[in-house]
């Protein structure tokens, strides 16, 4: 017997059809008072792909790139212009919480209404009644209508009910953001139980390092088509360099900027000197030379150099003095920073110039750092350690 | 993908979901006279109230020569009632629930079916309230009332089948609901709910039989044949006219058939068209 995939997905492609002016009305179809012309938008084209049971996968790419419609697609909501779609299992979907919670009903009234939407018996409610209303931690507010409940207890609830449901296949779609931090981490630790549990989950995210936290692969979709498929390091690894390269690239008038200096050269260089293009070793030197160019009237500036995670979490900064500059004088600063002490990935490094009022100059320089590493560890920070036995 | 239109698939994906079809009928039913001041009993006014209006009209006004006019009227207008009422709602049940069918998958045929589910309930709550008032008035109670439930089913799949139709096609086309709702309202008079068929006079039939009115409306509206059953098990205490009964079971099958099949082709773009 062959192993089923949990889902399949055999050349899906989704046309949205952007109509000028479509007939609303039998009438107006029926008389032709408007155009039935449109233009096709082509949210997928040709996607094909298949998700092992217990598999956990990320989704990635920037908006507007047919993540969601493919969600959507597996999750049934949308049907697909062409292709075929088999889900083997039971399906739940963290797509957009609380629909359907009517704001008259009780917390309670709406478990079971919600529960029952996503395909529970009365049976199997009933058995999971308290495991929701502990998770969701609205035990003295259960019995007051939803109305009366904030925005962040109403998604608890949601979500409480969503993950009791007892999927098989799982899709999550940027909603792990949900409550206060100590209830988004026991949303994590659900995910995780998950994932040991082998439950297949489809992960959509901006988030890169949950991406590398939860997912066996990853698929970087753009304008509706794999562009790469692999293991979520590399892939987030490139997407990252992508996404960086997008940015650098000349943008109309930034706004907001002092415009008094302007980074003239930035570069990462490794010890020998070379400009890093294919990474750096782990715990190696690093150097950086930032060229900068004083516009107007002199004043000392801050040049500093910011190490960000690929979800740009500030790492570390290192920063210079103020340093005095002449109007139209160009300098350079070096930074050697040694051992840089990160793992295996790839990070972003921001050179920033602010002025003597403490505002920025011009808008930062961004180049993606890529640290190589033959051991490979969870986690950002490359830690040193040795460790022993001893018997007791 | 292809398995999935097959209808025995849709009814065990309904009876998986079968929570979901109580929840709402239950919402439906509870949610209706939330608030009200007489609340439940609304259910047994509403056709009390058409009751005495109608019997004043066409008893005494239009005289309609049938001696227990009230009685008559009464067995015909619980279900018409009943099947106005889920066609109407029917409408705008995908349409209201726009939010979930955008967000959740669970089978959209659930939302029409719930409608005319609980205008069946809804006339069913009734019933007790007629057989008391039959009793009252002293009718004769037969066994044909046996057949009560067969009705009761032919009326159900009908109506069914028309909610499916004009549920889906009201998500694309907004105005359909303005053409149904006045269609309902001249189908009231095509129906013999208010009249006894026989008191169509003969000189409106030309050529023999061949275009005789009572023989069409039989045949064309199927809801001829279920009141008159109705009609006849309740009022009459007699058997039903099976060839018009029969008639109307035909036509309320292709109905649902057609319901289904319609229902299933506007369903693949309801989450974008809403």
């Amino acid at each position: 017997m062959t192993i089923q995939p949990a889902i399949e997905i055999k050349n899906v492609s989704k046309v949205f059809k952007i109509f000028k002016d479509r007939p609303l009305t039998l009438k107006e179809k029926l008389l032709n008072l408007r155009s039935d012309a449109y233009t096709p938008f082509y949210a997928l084209k040709n996607v094909s792909f298949a998700i092992n049971k217990g598999e956990s996968i990320g989704l990635i790419g920037h908006n507007g790139c047919g993540k969601s419609t493919l969600l959507s697609i597996i999750a049934r909501i949308l049907y697909p212009t062409g292709g075929t779609v088999k889900v083997n299992g039971r399906l739940s979907c963290l797509i957009e919480l609380g629909a359907g919670f009517h704001p008259d009903f009780t917390g309670r009234e709406n478990i079971y209404m919600n529960a029952a939407i996503f395909g529970m018996t009365k049976k199997e409610i009933n058995k999971n009644i308290d495991a929701i209303i502990d998770f969701s931690e609205l035990k003295e507010f259960i019995d007051n209508p939803v109305r009366t409940y904030s925005s962040g207890m109403y998604l608890k609830l949601a979500f409480s009910v969503a993950i009791h449901v007892d999927p098989e296949i799982l899709l999550i779609d940027e909603i792990l953001a949900v409550g206060d931090s100590n209830f988004q981490k026991k949303c994590f630790d659900k995910m995780k139980e998950f994932r040991r549990k082998r439950v297949t989950i489809v992960l959509v995210t901006h988030s890169l390092s949950s991406i590398t936290e939860f997912c066996d692969r990853c698929l970087w979709l753009q304008d509706g088509v794999i562009r790469k498929e692999g293991s979520p390091k590399d892939v987030t690894d490139e997407y990252l360099q992508f996404m960086t390269g997008i940015q650098n690239a000349p943008k109309n008038q930034p706004s907001g900027y002092a415009q008094d200096a302007e980074i003239k050269d930035f570069s990462l260089q490794n010890k020998q000197g070379q400009r890093i293009e294919t990474g750096l070793n782990a715990n190696d030197n690093l150097t950086a030379e930032v060229s900068v160019l004083k516009k107007e009237r002199s004043g000392p500036l801050k040049i500093s150099l910011k190490f960000l995670s690929a979800d740009n979490a500030l790492l570390g900064e290192t920063n210079t003095e103020k340093i005095n500059f002449e109007n139209q004088e160009l300098k350079k600063i070096i930074f050697n920073v040694t051992n840089i002490p990160l793992n295996s990935g790839s990070y972003q490094v921001l050179a920033c110039v602010d002025n003597e009022n403490n505002q920025e100059s011009c808008p930062a320089k961004e180049l993606c750092l890529k640290i190589n590493s033959e051991r490979t560890s969870p986690g950002l920070v490359s830690l040193k350690y040795d460790w022993t036995t001893e018997n007791l | 993908m292809k398995d999935a239109y097959k209808p025995i698939n849709a009814i065990k994906e309904i009876f998986n979901y079968r929570e979901l079809l109580i929840s709402l009928i239950s919402k439906t039913l509870n949610a209706r006279y939330k608030g009200s001041f007489l609340g439940f009993l609304w259910t047994f006014i509403n056709p009390i109230m058409q009751l005495i209006i109608y019997t004043l009209v066409f008893k005494y006004i239009f005289k309609v020569p049938e001696d227990n006019y009230a009685m008559f009227l009464f067995v015909a207008l619980l279900p018409w009632t009943s099947f106005l009422s889920a066609v109407n709602g029917s409408l705008d049940s995908i349409i209201g629930s726009s939010s979930l069918v955008k967000k959740i998958y669970f089978p959209r045929l659930i939302l029409p079916l719930s409608i005319s589910l609980t205008f069946i309930i809804d006339y069913l709550y009734c019933i007790p309230i007629l057989f008391i008032v039959m009793l009252a008035a002293k009718m004769k109670i037969t066994l044909w009332l046996l057949l009560f439930p067969v009705i009761l089913l032919i009326q159900f799949i009908y109506q069914t089948g028309l909610c499916f139709i004009f549920s889906s096609i009201n998500v694309k086309f907004r105005d359909v609901r303005q053409i149904v709702i006045v269609a309902t309202m001249a189908w009231l008079y095509l129906t013999p709910v208010l009249y006894k068929i026989e008191m169509i006079p003969d000189k409106y039939s030309f050529f023999g039989n061949i275009v005789n009115p009572r023989l069409w409306l039989g045949i064309l509206n199927p809801m001829t044949g279920i009141i008159n059953s109705y009609r006849d098990v309740f009022y009459y205490g007699s058997s039903p006219d099976f060839l018009f009964l029969g008639i109307s079971c035909a036509a309320a099958v292709i109905t649902l058939f057609i319901g289904y099949i319609t229902f299933n082709y506007f369903e693949r773009t309801f989450a974008e068209d809403l």
